[in-house]
Order: structure tokens, then C-alpha cells, then sequence
């Protein structure tokens, strides 16, 4: 029985790190991929239904290929993605270690200041900073890693309290060890897999607010390919043109699936390793 | 014979317990005014039960968890001064083992990486590092092929000699052991212990063993403190405090023990 949950466990994990690798690859090599390009009009053969020759995924309203378009499409969610994660990791260990190593004054005013970060409703505050910004993907990529620092800020945080009283940190310290190094040996190496299971979870949620924002009109901006985009022009034709709606969501929902179940099942397998 | 090395002078430690934006709230004194001194080359036991502030006394004195007042001073270094320069020394001078081998060593290193951390820090060049490091791993009795290997394929009581062999790697003079054998099967505490007695004599170190474990205390120390909520109650020459406790808290404590073997100098 264990055994069984055993390889479905790792099955599941193959299929959703294969789906990622999959979406990777063809983020980067869609100009090879795409039939079309994702911005060539067709007028005449507007809501094309799918399987019509030359439209796999049939097309949209204005004669656009939606298979390009969604190959297209899982290059600003990825690009979206990382970029924001890596710049919520960023902000997010500057934080986290300050808050766990500068002593209990620094460590509240710093922690007051992410709860009131994570306290705004996260699409509203994203659109705050867009309205105030700009419309765009580089300000969608900016105000959501900034938005999702303190999910990393207080997990770091919290791995830096603990781990700073172990004793192979205090024997570091007790051999003299500099800052620096104490970081970059003895701290971040343990509390990595923690670190990589909130960066594919944290993909999940950027990927959610990307494409809210680009649906409100205020993400990707016409006519940059993206899933989040093709939705909200999608909704005049939800009777009409079904499949213009279907094949976004599916993208979205799939993509951030994975990354969820990435993350639960990394964490589950390094937690068992512990 | 009484070149004194450790001064431990009035030292207290005070926990606060700070409320939202530092409000002190509540405070526990852990180390109440203790003052405490060591001669060169002995062993100067510690005993007393849980939390009467042992471990925070062995910090305080490592300056890993610097007292709230009071100073300590060891071979005449002060490391309350405080330039950098005379911290190195006094990190080089002074070395503690924790009671717990398998959070001792940093999962993520190999042995050797770990044993050469203390060497590192003190800029000695790789290859001299290896040589030491597999010298350092030989006194100690683990074999010096296994330095490449990650800290979980070793035994806690090979753990507790590869965090001995990383302490020593930097020619400490004080080592402070809290409670180096007291997770450790009682077949493995015997060699431990006699492990450290034979680096005491060979390197000539000075130790402040704290134990809860009065036979162990008995067996090893020179001279024997006694320690109760954050104070010393009494403190003897081991065979005197043994034979003739005078605070009826050592009476009891020597009464509750189970057996007692003869002080170190019939064993020998």
C-alpha cells in the first residue's frame, strides 16, 4: 500500500517536472515551434473553430493562429514567473537574514513592515502599483515580486532563528568563522529545500496574479502574447468562439497546477530526507 | 601548579523577554554573580541539574551568548575589549563541544571541511590544511580516508570525536565541554572520556566538563564546583568535596547518586 502511494507519488512528480521542462522549452524555441506568427492577422478566417486546417486550436477574432499564441503565451508566464520570484527571493533574503540575525529591535520593525505588505489583498495592491507605475509586463514582474518577498522574507527568517542556535553555527562562531561565510556554508545550504519549495509555489501564485492583471487590462499589453490577455478578449465570444476561452485557461490552470504540485511533492520528499 | 588560566569574575546573564518594540517585559537571571576560577591543566568539573544555568554559563564564558555583566578572562585575554584582533585570539584560545553530536557538524560539509573550518579561518593554505586535518582526524581515532564523507555516515560517538578534532584544529588552551558524553551510549562515554583525558595530557588543555552525571565528575575532575539557580553553592578539591560535602544541597545530590567509583587519582 505504502509502497504504492510510493510510485504514484513519483510518477506525479515525473509528470508535472516533465509538463515544466516541456513549457520551458518551448518558451524559448516558440518562434520554431509556432506554425505562425502569433500576431498575423487573418482576417477572412476570424473564429476559425479548432482542427480547421492551419488553426490547430482554431483562431481569434481578428484570424490569429491560438496555438501560436499560446506557445507564445508560456513565454511571458515564465518570464513573468521567474523573473518575479527571483526578484521576491531576492528582497525576501535580504529581509529574512537581517530580520534573524540584527537582534529583536530590527527584527520586529522589519517583520511589521511584511505582515503590512502581505496584509493588502494581493491583485489590488499589484494593480496600486501598476496604475502607478505604468501598464506593462516589466511593473507586473516588479510589483509581484515585491508583493510575494514577504512569503520568502519570513520563511527565511524564521530557518535563520533556528538555525543560528544550532550548535554547529555556534561552534562556526566559536572558530572565529566570518559573517559571510556562516551565511553562505552553514545557513543557506539547510534551509535550501525550503527555499526551492516556496520558489515553485510562489510561480504558481505569480502566474495567477499575471494573468488577473493582464485580464483586468492591466498586465501584457495588446498585442504581446499572453494567456492571461487572450482570456479577457476571449469573454465577448464565450458562446460563439468557446475555444478561445478554453485553451488560455487550460494553459493557466495546467501550468500553475504543476507548480503547485511541484512544490507539495518536493516538500513532502525532502521533509522525509530530514 | 596554580598558574591560574580561566577567570570567571562576577558573571551574570539575564534573559529578557522583550515585548512588541522592546518592551521589557519579563526577565530570567540564568547566571546570578558567579565567579569562578581555573587552574592550567586541570579539569574543573561543573555539576548541578537541568536548567540551573549550566549551558548558559558555558556560552556566556565562550562569548558565543556574551554575559549581561561581569568578566571573563582567559590566558589574559578579555574578549569584552572587543577589537578584532584580540578576538581572534581569544577564539583561538578558547573552544567549546556541545552535548549533541549529531547537530554539531553541519549536515551539508564533509568531515573534513569541517574539521578545517578553524584552520581556514586563520588563512593556512589548502594543502597544509589536509595534512593537519588528517593528523587532527588520526588523534582523535577516526581514519583520515573518510574526510570526503557527509557527517551522517558516522556514529554520534565518531561525531563527537570529529567535533573534538574541529575544536582542537586551532590549538585552543580552555575547552569548554558541556556535556560532551551525556547522549552517547555508556559504552562509548568511557572511551570519550578517556580520549579527552589522554588530548588533556598530551596537548596540555584546560577543561570546564559540565556534566549532571556525578560518577563522570567524580572520575575526571581535579576539582569540582557545584551549581544551583545560577549560583556556585559550593566549591572543593575533588576528593574533599566527595569525601566531605559541606552544603547539605551537595550532601543530597551526592547521596542521590546511584554508585560511586573512587576519585581519579585510585583509578589510574
Amino acid at each position: 500500500m505504502r509502497r504504492r502511494t510510493e510510485i504514484f507519488v513519483r510518477i506525479l512528480l515525473g509528470v508535472s517536472v516533465v509538463y515544466l521542462m516541456g513549457l520551458l522549452v518551448v518558451a524559448i524555441a516558440a518562434p520554431h515551434i509556432a506554425p505562425t506568427d502569433p500576431r498575423l492577422q487573418n482576417i477572412p478566417a476570424r473564429f476559425s473553430p479548432p482542427g480547421t486546417a492551419g488553426f490547430l486550436l482554431g483562431s481569434d477574432e481578428f484570424g490569429r493562429d491560438v496555438f501560436s499564441r499560446i506557445l507564445f503565451g508560456a513565454r511571458s508566464a515564465l518570464l513573468v514567473g521567474g523573473v518575479s520570484v527571483i526578484l521576491a527571493l531576492g528582497i525576501g533574503l535580504v529581509v529574512g537574514l537581517t530580520a534573524g540575525l540584527a537582534g529583536k529591535a530590527v527584527d520586529s520593525a522589519l517583520m511589521l513592515l511584511m505582515d503590512a505588505v502581505l496584509s493588502f489583498p494581493t491583485v489590488l495592491l499589484a494593480i496600486t502599483v501598476v496604475s502607478v507605475f505604468g501598464y506593462g509586463l516589466p511593473q507586473v514582474m516588479t510589483a509581484i515580486g515585491v508583493i510575494f518577498s514577504p512569503l520568502f522574507a519570513r520563511i527565511i527568517r524564521t530557518e535563520t532563528l533556528a538555525l543560528k542556535q544550532e550548535p554547529f553555527v555556534l561552534s562556526a562562531r566559536a572558530l572565529g568563522t566570518p559573517l559571510r561565510r556562516i551565511i553562505t556554508v552553514h545557513l543557506l545550504p539547510n534551509m535550501l529545500p525550503k527555499i526551492v519549495v516556496q520558489c515553485t509555489v510562489t510561480v504558481a501564485l505569480a502566474l495567477v496574479v499575471e494573468a488577473s492583471l493582464s485580464f483586468l487590462g492591466v498586465g501584457a499589453q495588446p498585442p504581446t502574447p499572453s494567456w492571461g490577455l487572450m482570456l479577457r478578449n476571449a469573454r465577448n465570444y464565450l458562446f460563439d468562439a468557446p475555444w478561445l476561452a478554453l485553451y488560455p485557461g487550460l494553459a493557466i490552470g495546467s501550468t500553475v497546477f504543476c507548480c503547485n504540485l511541484l512544490g507539495d511533492l518536493l516538500g513532502e520528499l525532502l521533509q522525509r530526507d530530514q | 601548579m596554580t598558574d591560574e588560566l580561566v577567570r570567571i569574575d562576577d558573571v551574570s546573564k539575564v534573559h529578557f523577554q522583550a515585548g512588541l518594540f522592546r518592551r521589557r517585559t519579563r526577565s530570567v537571571v540564568a547566571v546570578q554573580n558567579l565567579s569562578l576560577s581555573i587552574t592550567a591543566n586541570t579539569v574543573l568539573g561543573l555539576v548541578g541539574e537541568s536548567g540551573c544555568g549550566k549551558s548558559t554559563l558555558a556560552r556566556a564564558v565562550a562569548w558565543l551568548d556574551p554575559p549581561t555583566s561581569g568578566r571573563v578572562v582567559v590566558a589574559g585575554i578579555d574578549p569584552a575589549l572587543g577589537d578584532r584582533s584580540r578576538m581572534a585570539l581569544f577564539r583561538r584560545t578558547v573552544q567549546i563541544v556541545f552535548q549533541d553530536p549529531y547537530s554539531s557538524l553541519n549536515p551539508r560539509c564533509s568531515i573534513g571541511e569541517s574539521v578545517a573550518e578553524g584552520l581556514r579561518n586563520q588563512g593556512v593554505p589548502p594543502d597544509r590544511r589536509r595534512r593537519e586535518v588528517s593528523r587532527l582526524l588520526d588523534m582523535v581515532g577516526i581514519s583520515s580516508s573518510r574526510t570526503s564523507e557527509r557527517p551522517h555516515r558516522f556514529s554520534g560517538g565518531q561525531r563527537q570525536r570529529i567535533v573534538i578534532a574541529r575544536a582542537l584544529a586551532v590549538q585552543p588552551r580552555f575547552l569548554i565541554l558541556d556535556e560532551p558524553v551525556s547522549s552517547l551510549d555508556v559504552s562509548i562515554q568511557a572511551q570519550m572520556v578517556n580520549l579527552l583525558l589522554d588530548l588533556k595530557r598530551e596537548l596540555s588543555l584546560t577543561y570546564l566538563f559540565i556534566s549532571h552525571d556525578l560518577n563522570l565528575i567524580a572520575y575526571l575532575s581535579d576539582e569540582i564546583a557545584v551549581m544551583r539557580d545560577g549560583r556556585i553553592i559550593e566549591q572543593a578539591p575533588a576528593e574533599q568535596l566527595i569525601a566531605a560535602p559541606v552544603h547539605p544541597y551537595t550532601r543530597a545530590l551526592f547521596a542521590d547518586a546511584p554508585v560511586l567509583p573512587s576519585p581519579r587519582s585510585g583509578s589510574s
